[in-house]
């Protein structure tokens, strides 16, 4: 048997034996252990200082506008589990609404960031509006306001 | 035992080459693959499969999605139907499969292992065509067990009711793959293998089938279907005779193809009728053997619709009345773009919805009328799609040339720009503009007197396929286009058939060829590098500016019409007789890569909302 062959063959080996081994029959501890379902667990959580403005940008390629909020400090304590924090911005303005879900693990302070949410062209045309800014826990008790605030919806072109 | 598989392999693969061209494509789609659904009529598909694989083809349990009220899901008497019964009823082998190796395996890690498999297997089967195959035996063991070794780290089990979801994935990639193997098989057989491997590679990983090849959607399974059909059409034609073999297994892949969708099905009998009829000659034996062979094939579809609607002539989705999913569910809310709930008017193509009259009948003569009215409907399908072409030139421009933000349909696709053009998702099909250019440097006048010549001589083997292609990707077009462009698409997927049929376009160009065979180096190292840099650039710059989901789209947008835009002189300059290999390699090297960095780009970084990594290498 030639070098390179038995080498391809041990590779397949490995892989299978591998396979087999972290399989039902055998049992090797090989993953990680499934992670609980995030929303579970519990978290304290609380916000010193919840932004005052978003920005609505025009984006390149003439996609329609961002919103997009600052990234968020959040003191988090007693946390278990996987909860989420979710970070949402409303413009009813526009009729247009975004939540971005986060999963805490450890305490500390975070920065909790959304995802930008783009809307279209048309929709905006005044330079500034209205708008809410809300962050949320959800942990087995369920779904909590954290904070919530008024804030400028500010239009950059 | 042994010989058997090999021949099996054979069959299906064709030969070495084309199991590279397998393999390169596999690789890749486990890498991309995210365990999710991108679409909302995939919770229904899924769901009919777990009631298939329970026993019934009736859904009751809703494992996937909000419940059994999803996209495309049909009433009747009381119990709900699924669609796609040809594309699930294909997904229980697979099932059964993955059923197998979870009893003995851990799925997670055996995914994992058929990765690295592929990777193995491939880097073999290279070296061995380069000369160096103790190289590619080393190479690929060591880098198949690092990548093995790092999807296993940190992964976690797989839940068994993922099952279902990730043996429609599967049976997809599969597809996909032999798409690409199947044009490689007709390519090879017409213009040798460089040609051949060029043409199936780009078909799996720079045409939007890349992209599809993880969602198990309709589309993907249709497309092989029609490559099949050109594959064995051109097998008929091939020694100038017709073989009646070739000729009646031809119609086996459209029995498939209406068994996943009766709509895809009559597209695909009307294109191969067509030209298969008039130019198969009058042998009554060799008409005899397709038309059995086609009433076979549909066979399956006919007991399927009779269980399902109690009506041979009519499919599932005449239950559902239409409704094609939406994006599945992220963040943002806008009013009037809830997602999921569609509209009849916004329905898949119906595919036979027969007229209402026809109810009153009885037995026979109602599945008769069902399917007259079939007919009728494609007919119908046709003439609507050939008055928008007519009143709506525009929708051509949106469709094949640039989209961009089209309000409309952003609003549904969660208000982003996350769709492309024929065009900006291939470049490469940007070649085909020199197609008129070469057809008419061609000696006109001597085409003209053998047109007047008869009887006519039969047309080659490639003409024949010429036709069907052509045939086909205009009647795909003219069903679909009033519809379009349409929300949840991405890459405009109903006319995902005509890619590898554009494939097909640029191998038949001669100046393709010729710059494929003789610059092969360049224009292969010309993909990798633009990959490795380009594709690395374009990563940075959509990091550095933050981009949203449509932006990053629409950032791919531009490079593929720039790149199209290169390929497009290059190939209108050669056909007017301006040569520059050099220039024609680079153009098409680029045209393939921009191609490939979006398949690449969507599953690992782009669609990330669709679900979590299968193979999640960090």
């Amino acid at each position: 048997m030639r070098a390179d062959r038995a080498v391809v063959a041990g590779t397949v080996v490995l892989l299978v034996g591998t396979s087999v081994a972290a399989g039902p029959l055998v049992g090797l501890p090989l993953l990680e252990p499934e992670p609980a379902d995030p929303g579970t667990g519990s978290v304290e959580a609380t916000v010193a200082d919840p932004p005052a403005r978003v920005t609505l940008e025009a984006t390149d390629f003439g996609a329609g506008y961002d919103l997009r909020g600052p990234p968020v400090p959040v003191t988090l304590s007693e946390v278990a589990g996987r909860p989420y924090l979710s970070y949402t911005v409303a413009v009813p303005a526009l009729g247009h609404q975004t939540t971005s879900l986060t999963v805490v693990e450890a305490d500390g302070r975070m920065r909790l960031t959304m995802t930008p949410s783009t809307l279209s062209e048309a929709a905006v045309d005044a330079d500034s509006y209205e708008g809410r800014v809300a962050i949320h826990a959800i942990d087995d008790d369920g779904r909590r306001v954290v904070a919530e605030t008024e804030v400028t919806v500010e239009v950059r072109e | 035992m042994r010989g058997r598989g090999r021949r099996l392999a054979r069959a299906v693969v064709g030969d070495r080459y084309g199991a590279i061209v397998l393999l390169a494509a596999v690789a890749t789609y486990l890498l991309c693959w995210r365990v999710g659904i991108l679409i909302t009529d995939t919770y229904t598909v899924a769901n009919t499969l777990v009631a298939v694989a329970d026993g019934h083809l009736f859904v009751d349990r809703a494992v996937y999605g909000p419940g059994l009220r999803t996209p495309g899901m049909g009433l009747r008497d009381g119990q709900f139907y699924g669609r796609n019964y040809g594309q699930v009823m294909l997904a229980l082998p697979v099932l059964a499969a993955l059923e197998a190796v979870a009893a003995v395996a851990s799925l997670r890690v055996a995914l994992a292992a058929l990765w690295g498999l592929s990777i193995v297997g491939l880097a073999r089967l290279v070296g061995r065509e380069v000369g160096r195959p103790a190289l590619g035996a080393y190479a690929g063991s060591g880098f198949a067990i690092v990548a093995f070794a790092a999807a296993v780290h940190g992964a976690t089990p797989i839940e068994p009711a993922e099952r279902y979801l990730i043996a429609l994935q599967l049976q997809t990639m599969g597809a996909a793959a032999l798409v690409g193997v199947f044009v490689y098989r007709l390519l090879t057989r017409a213009y040798g293998t460089t040609v051949g491997v060029a043409a199936g590679l780009a078909t799996a990983l720079a045409t939007p089938v890349g992209v599809w090849a993880q969602f198990p959607k309709r589309h993907v399974l249709v497309t092989l279907c029609a490559v099949g059909t050109a594959y064995l059409l051109y097998r008929s034609r091939e020694d100038g005779g017709v073989d009646t073999r070739y000729r009646a297994l031809a119609y086996v892949p459209v029995g498939v193809a209406a068994w996943v969708s009766a709509a895809e099905g009559a597209v695909l009998l009307v294109a191969l009728l067509v030209v298969d009829v008039p130019t198969g000659g009058r042998d009554v034996r060799s008409i005899a053997a397709a038309g059995a062979t086609a009433v076979v094939a549909a066979l399956p579809m006919v007991v399927t619709n009779y269980l399902v609607t109690g009506n041979a002539g009519e499919p599932p989705r005449t239950l559902s009345a239409g409704g094609s999913g939406s994006l599945a569910e992220r963040g943002s809310t806008s009013t009037g773009a809830d997602g999921g709930e569609a509209s009849g008017a916004s329905g898949d193509a119906g595919g036979g919805s027969a007229d209402p009259t026809a109810a009153g009948d009885t037995g026979g003569s109602e599945t008769l009328d069902a399917f007259v009215g079939a007919v009728e409907f494609l007919f119908e399908l046709l003439w609507r799609g050939l008055r928008t072409l007519l009143r709506e030139p525009e929708t051509l421009f949106v469709t094949f040339v640039r989209g961009g933000y089209v309000a409309g349909v952003a609003e549904r696709d969660a208000g982003e720009a996350i769709r492309l053009t024929v065009l900006e998702a291939m470049p490469l099909a940007a070649g085909l503009v020199a197609v008129p250019v070469v057809a008419a440097r061609l000696d006109l006048r001597e085409r003209a007197a053998a047109f007047r010549r008869r009887p006519w001589p039969r047309p080659s083997a490639l003409r024949t396929v010429d036709a069907f292609a052509v045939v086909y990707t205009v009647a795909l077009l003219l069903v679909y286009l009033p519809r379009l462009p349409v929300h949840a698409s991405l890459t405009v997927r109903y006319l995902l058939a005509c890619y590898p049929m554009a494939v097909y376009g640029l191998a038949r160009l001669p100046s393709v060829r010729r710059v494929l065979r003789e610059r092969t180096r360049l224009c292969a190292a010309t993909v990798a590098s633009a990959l490795l840099v380009g594709g690395q650039l374009l990563v940075l710059y959509q990091w550095a500016i933050d981009a949203t989901m449509g932006e990053a789209v629409q950032t791919h947008a531009l490079v593929g019409l720039a790149t199209a835009g290169l390929l497009a002189a290059w190939a209108v300059a050669d056909g007017l007789g301006w040569r520059r290999d050099r220039l024609g390699a680079v153009a098409l090297g680029l045209a393939a890569a921009a191609g490939a960095a979006f398949v690449l780009l969507a599953g690992l970084w782009h669609f990330a909302f669709v679900g979590p990594r299968a193979l999640p290498l960090w």
